[in-house]
């Protein structure tokens, strides 16, 4: 612990050192959270937690070169649990740590409007890297598993002309944030994600990642082909709807798996219509482990999850971006095989956000 | 799940998927926001015309040009003033939300290199601006004047001004890291007034007595040479909408381009269109 503390510190005042400019930034969950199973007399969760929290530095070396280095950390251990997954505690296993970006972003050098990124960057895929948990809940990609929010490699990223969208073409160590050094698998994964804006209030697009991962007991490499469509209407006044379907194909010799998702989330600003500056937020998930076995028959692991929420915002920036603000949450999860018994959470979280700028 | 849950859950889905959403605001109100180059033009029209109409409630503030164009992305304010052009990204991610970034052009404007008036320096050229600002300049007994250190004053990055001139002036290269970075034309004025050896630039509106403006490759910034594009470091000044402008927010701006308002544009120090 102590060497990690040593090791941002010096991370600090390098930054501080080289860059023109450098902007500081934390941002802190606290969370109440309380579960229970259907039929269940008791809770099977309930207790607070600093579910996470970061710390980010922002050096601006010149108008073309600026990076991020986040430092996210936790109090729990199991931070990283999904929703209705089994964990058998809420108990404070002190401090966590982990790196979650350290990146350059080379701006303008290869065309313009184009970005070059390398390092611990974003992953474009699906809508994992623009996701701003309107939710409590994790982004689809995240929570199950498609795709990890960032990993390890480099990317060019840009605008289409006339702002008519965006696209990003990267390499990555294919297996996440969390691994490093001798743990990856020497296989690249490669990505393509396109966003298109054709009319104002329509943006829509897709992301396709290929990947391989060797596996030592078939002694070959596990195909892995991962592909997202997106979808966001926001012609309506105050209305953001936004859908979302993930596939996941992997091929391993003869046999071969799919695992899909689909995401339906609509959100109602109800600032304008009441002068409080809150949003309604309404997510359906479907999630199916295994295409190719039956959802209801015992080791299906399909399930639908239902959650409302509503985000209230005490104060926000000069941008208008949130600072202080209350989410609550309450889901159902509802798997398909009848005999598993379905769950219910609530989850009541406090998000607060500062940051400065040191020249 | 129970049906009942499920069912209630749906209904919600869907209400809110229908619910026609109503905007409250009052028809006379109008708040403004965004770049402080613009700021003076937006808040003496203002005041114009809520004289003239007694009913209009007008609410100005700065923030800078970043702050303008995302509170209109954000739909918070009506409009949102910029003294740049809206960047690619800001424009897509205006799109992506639903709104149409309209470019409404309210007057000229010259990036004015200033220094204090008891600096003997009056004439640079722009590549010698850009080694002041990069650093490789630092005296200005290298540029003909009394051997004196250079104070270099910027804006702060997110600002409009700093951006024009960062484009028209550094082309991308950086500035060096010991410039003062201010955050608004006025006390960039200030500190130039107060500092013998400072250089810095501002909007021409905030050219006066107490600071000395340069020539820039032998043109000083005027209207003459702004509107003849003579003039090297010119831009224009905005005021952004979501959509063409509607109600409120297009009477204010007509007022704007009417003469009278070009009138108070050029009492302010700035260009007008015509």
């Amino acid at each position: 612990m102590r060497k990690r503390v040593i090791f941002l510190v010096l991370i600090i005042m390098l930054v501080s050192i080289a860059s023109a400019e450098t902007k500081l930034s934390m941002e802190l969950w606290n969370r109440w959270t309380y579960k229970i199973v259907d039929g269940a007399d008791d809770a099977s969760t309930n207790g607070f937690s600093f579910n996470r929290g970061y710390f980010r530095l922002e050096p601006v070396f010149s108008g073309n070169i600026k990076g991020r280095f986040n430092l996210d950390f936790f109090s729990r251990e199991d931070s990283e649990v999904e929703i209705g997954e089994e964990t058998d505690s809420i108990s404070n296993e002190g401090a966590g740590l982990k790196i979650k970006y350290a990146y350059l972003d080379f701006s303008n050098y290869l065309w313009k409007d184009a970005t070059f990124t390398f390092g611990l960057m974003k992953t474009y895929f699906g809508t994992i890297y623009s996701s701003e948990y309107e939710t409590i809940d994790k982004d689809p990609a995240d929570k199950y598993k498609f795709s990890a929010s960032t990993d390890y490699g480099f990317g060019i990223s840009g605008y289409l002309p006339q702002g008519f969208g965006t696209y990003n073409v990267a390499v990555y160590n294919g297996e996440g944030y969390k691994k490093t050094g001798g743990n990856i698998d020497t296989n690249m994964a490669y990505l393509l994600n396109l966003r298109i804006v054709p009319v104002v209030g329509l943006e829509v697009g897709g992301s396709y990642v290929m990947d391989k991962v060797y596996n030592e007991d078939a002694d070959d490499d596990k195909e892995i082909n991962k592909m997202a469509g997106v979808a966001r209407f926001t012609m309506l006044p105050n209305l953001d709807l936004r859908a979302q379907y993930l596939t996941r194909t992997e091929k391993l010799g003869d046999s071969e798996k799919t695992v899909n998702a689909i995401s339906i989330m609509p959100m109602i600003n109800l600032a304008d219509l009441t002068n409080i500056d809150m949003e309604l937020v309404l997510r359906y998930d479907m999630y199916d482990d295994d295409a190719d076995l039956d959802d209801d028959v015992e080791g299906s692991g399909a399930y639908d999850t239902m959650i409302a929420g509503v985000n209230y915002f005490m104060m926000r920036d000069s941008k208008n971006a949130p600072k202080l603000w209350v989410q609550a949450n309450y889901s159902m999860k509802n798997y398909k095989y009848e005999e598993k018994d379905d769950e219910s959470e609530m989850l009541v979280q406090l998000r607060w956000k500062f940051s400065g700028v040191i020249d | 799940m129970n049906k009942i849950s499920r069912i209630l859950i749906i209904a919600a889905l869907l209400t809110m998927v229908i619910f026609p959403a109503f905007a409250g605001k009052g028809a006379n109100s109008l708040t403004i926001a965004g770049s402080t180059t613009v700021l003076p033009i937006a808040q003496s029209c203002a005041e114009a015309y809520m004289n003239a109409h007694p009913e209009a409630d007008i609410s100005v503030r700065g923030g800078g040009s970043s702050v303008g164009i995302a509170n209109i992305i954000a739909g918070t304010v009506d409009i949102g003033d910029a003294s740049r052009h809206a960047k690619t990204k800001e424009i897509v991610q205006a799109r992506a939300q639903g709104v149409n970034l309209v470019e409404n052009v309210v007057a000229n404007d010259a990036i004015a290199v200033i220094v204090n008036p008891s600096n003997s320096v009056s004439a640079l050229t722009i590549d010698q601006v850009k080694g002041i600002y990069s650093g490789s300049i630092s005296n200005w007994k290298d540029l003909g004047g009394e051997s004196q250190p250079i104070v270099i004053v910027s804006r702060d990055v997110s600002s409009g001004t700093f951006e024009v001139f960062n484009e028209k002036v550094m082309g991308g290269t950086q500035v060096v890291d010991s410039a003062l970075m201010l955050a608004s034309n006025n006390a960039v004025a200030t500190t130039i007034k107060d500092t013998p050896g400072a250089i810095g630039y501002v909007g021409i509106g905030y050219l006066g007595n107490n600071v000395k403006g340069v020539t820039i490759n032998g043109v000083m910034p005027s209207k003459e040479t702004v509107l003849n594009k003579k003039y090297p470091i010119a831009r224009t000044l905005h005021m952004y909408t979501n959509g063409r402008p509607r109600g409120m927010a297009k009477k204010y701006i007509d007022f704007v381009l009417s003469p009278a308002g070009q009138k108070l544009v050029e009492d302010n120090g700035f260009i007008g269109l015509n």
